[in-house]
């Protein structure tokens, strides 16, 4: 039992550790290279307030430490997403994005851009509420097309349907883009994903969100994995399977609308991710979705690495990158179902 | 231990069952026959809480409609056919997701869970196979699995919704061996919804027959399966048919190539 909790605290230790050091690694890398003693000291003296001078002050704590910030934020959210999408579904090719969820969040965003949807005082809410509300809005109206189609529900309607609805979104995002005028580039921001520009309050707003609803998904652990024998099954085991649903729904909403208003579309990240760590951690949540948590940031601060260096100093959009390894897994992982490979 | 009073069932405002009741007790094995569609899985599933029903399910005194799912799932177990997961699990795994109702906190498991899962695999021959992955099994395997899971779950009332249907007749009598095994414990009752009436006749104490969603006849399975009452369910000369099967199996037997 000792060996076990020691295993346990190292389980949670490493990857906290690394975690840390990627952080750090992408706030040391650059267009300029700022030494690991450099950064730690700018960050320490940043957090206890005292006054700082030199060049590379304001590129740590004002450029690179909140975009790398917002970058692992965001690949928490989207992978514990795209985790408990798939145990919810039982769809290894389900989460956020390939259901629709991301593009409802990304016109919401759009529509708040160009009708200037904005809440007094409190800056960002209007983008931020409008994703957040289209998110849902998506979920819903999918599911409920699902449900009229066929009545079990059944996961390949579901992402029949969220495949058709993306493809409407976009055309309805053309359209949006056509009669933009100089909104364009804001607009355009969303779709193609980026953390350039991003700040503490984006910061405290994403980790307030990874909190609370990555806390909720992560505390259904249990009921997702009784998910995986469908929802009958999960129904005959007690689980409360209508309220479980609505609530890793709900979550799942919330989580992707506000990543979505701040980085905009990061495609892939809710797919790639849990596929990986799920052949570390077995399929069980409880291992599964606290993994997710450090996976998801490693791997989308070390893609957002690659998009402000590898083409240095053009900076790619962090949704191309991802998209990217997306795709190749994506196709691994259809090939692998296909031959009946482990 | 448990009772169905007046339950009507409807979908989409059609009555699937109608007025039935029935009731099973301790030690008992209650059947549940008729046609396709004569509204045996909807009783069953209206006792499982999964539908919602008019009238009164009672399970060991209390209204299902209003029990808590993880507390119902603490009193009666549910396996249906063809189950399957679509995850990686291995055998314990699977058949530890029948401790879900009864953990004490949301993370940690029932306090005596190892030891159920064990005495689960143990009493479903499983033991051998408990780390193999789900995946890798077979139709009936599987199908053995989550009837681990049922017994995992430790409940006094199983309903078994045509559990061996798919299934050969080795995986069809080891399942249902293993529920009179179950059964035998004293304190249990059991619900199947079965479509093979030699299975019925072989292992379940009492029948239902249904038709059209109404109840035919009840009571202890010699009373219930006679020629006339089956012909009333079935709408043919099931004892005709019956005869007919034996005949062929009786020929069978008696020539060189049963003996063989």
């Amino acid at each position: 039992m000792k060996d076990r909790g020691k295993i346990k605290k190292l389980a949670l230790t490493i990857p906290s550790l690394v975690t840390l050091a990627v952080l750090v690694v992408c706030v040391c890398v650059g267009s300029v290279y700022i030494p690991v003693g450099k950064v730690l000291s700018t960050v320490w003296n940043g957090i206890l307030g005292r006054p700082q001078t030199g060049s590379a002050v304001p590129i740590i704590l004002r450029v690179r430490l909140p975009r790398a910030l917002c970058a692992m934020l965001c690949g928490s959210a989207l992978s514990l997403c795209g985790a408990a999408m798939q145990g919810l579904l039982r769809n290894p090719l389900a989460d956020g994005s390939t259901l629709g969820v991301a593009s409802g969040a990304s016109l919401g965003a759009a529509a708040a851009i160009l009708l200037g949807i904005r809440f007094p005082g409190i800056p960002l809410a209007g983008t931020m509420v409008t994703a957040i509300l289209f998110a849902f809005l998506s979920l819903t109206a999918i599911l409920a097309l699902a449900f009229a189609m066929d009545r079990s529900l059944s996961t390949h309607t579901i992402i029949l349907i969220g495949i058709i609805y993306t493809m409407f979104v976009s055309s309805v995002m053309s359209l949006l883009v056509t009669f933009s005028g100089e909104k364009l580039r804001s607009i355009t921001f969303w779709t193609m994903g980026s953390f350039s520009g991003t700040d503490y309050p984006q910061v405290l707003i994403l980790s307030g969100t990874v909190l609370v609803c990555g806390t909720g998904l992560v505390t259904l652990s249990p009921e997702l994995n009784a998910f995986s024998g469908g929802e009958k099954n999960a129904a005959h085991l007690g689980v409360n399977v209508k309220a479980v649903r609505f609530i890793v729904l709900v979550l799942v909403s919330v989580m992707v609308g506000v990543c979505v208003s701040v980085g905009g579309s990061v495609a892939f990240v809710g797919l790639v991710v849990p596929h990986i760590l799920r052949r570390l951690t077995g399929p069980d949540h409880r291992a599964l979705l606290p993994a997710c948590i450090f996976g998801g940031a490693v791997f989308l601060m070390l893609c957002d690495l690659c998009a402000r260096t590898l083409l240095s100093p053009v900076e790619l959009p962090v949704g191309v990158v991802t998209s990217m390894i997306g795709a190749a897994v994506f196709v691994v992982i259809f090939y692998r179902t296909r031959k009946g490979v482990r | 231990m448990l009772e169905w009073k007046d339950v009507t069932v409807c979908y989409d405002k059609k009555p699937a069952a109608e007025d039935v009741s029935l009731s099973v007790r301790e030690g008992e094995w209650l059947m549940l026959c008729g046609p396709n569609g004569s509204g045996k899985t909807t009783l069953l599933e209206a006792a499982a809480g999964v539908l919602p029903y008019r009238g009164s399910i009672l399970l060991e005194g209390g209204e299902v409609r209003e029990m808590k799912s993880a507390f119902r799932a603490r009193k009666m177990a549910v396996l249906s056919q063809g189950s399957r997961v679509d995850e990686d699990f291995t055998v314990s795994e699977t058949v530890a997701l029948g401790l879900y109702a009864s953990r004490r906190r949301r993370f940690f498991p029932a306090p005596d869970g190892e030891e159920r899962v064990a005495r689960a695999l143990d009493m479903t021959m499983l033991t051998p196979l408990k780390e193999r992955r789900m995946t890798e099994l077979s139709g009936g395997e599987s199908q053995r699995v989550f009837l681990a899971q049922v017994f995992c779950q430790d409940t006094d009332v199983l309903l078994l919704d045509e559990a061996t249907r798919s299934l050969d007749m080795r995986y069809q009598k080891e399942i249902y061996d293993l529920v009179r095994a179950w059964l035998s414990r004293g304190g249990r009752c059991a619900v199947s919804v079965e479509h093979d009436l030699d299975l019925c006749r072989l292992y379940g104490t009492h029948c239902a027959l249904l038709r059209g969603g109404r109840l035919v006849a009840s009571g202890p399975v010699g009373e219930v399966m006679t020629g006339k009452n089956l012909k009333n369910t079935f709408d043919m000369d099931a004892e005709e048919w019956i005869r007919e099967k034996k005949s062929v199996w009786k020929g069978w037997m008696e020539s060189d190539q049963g003996t063989g």
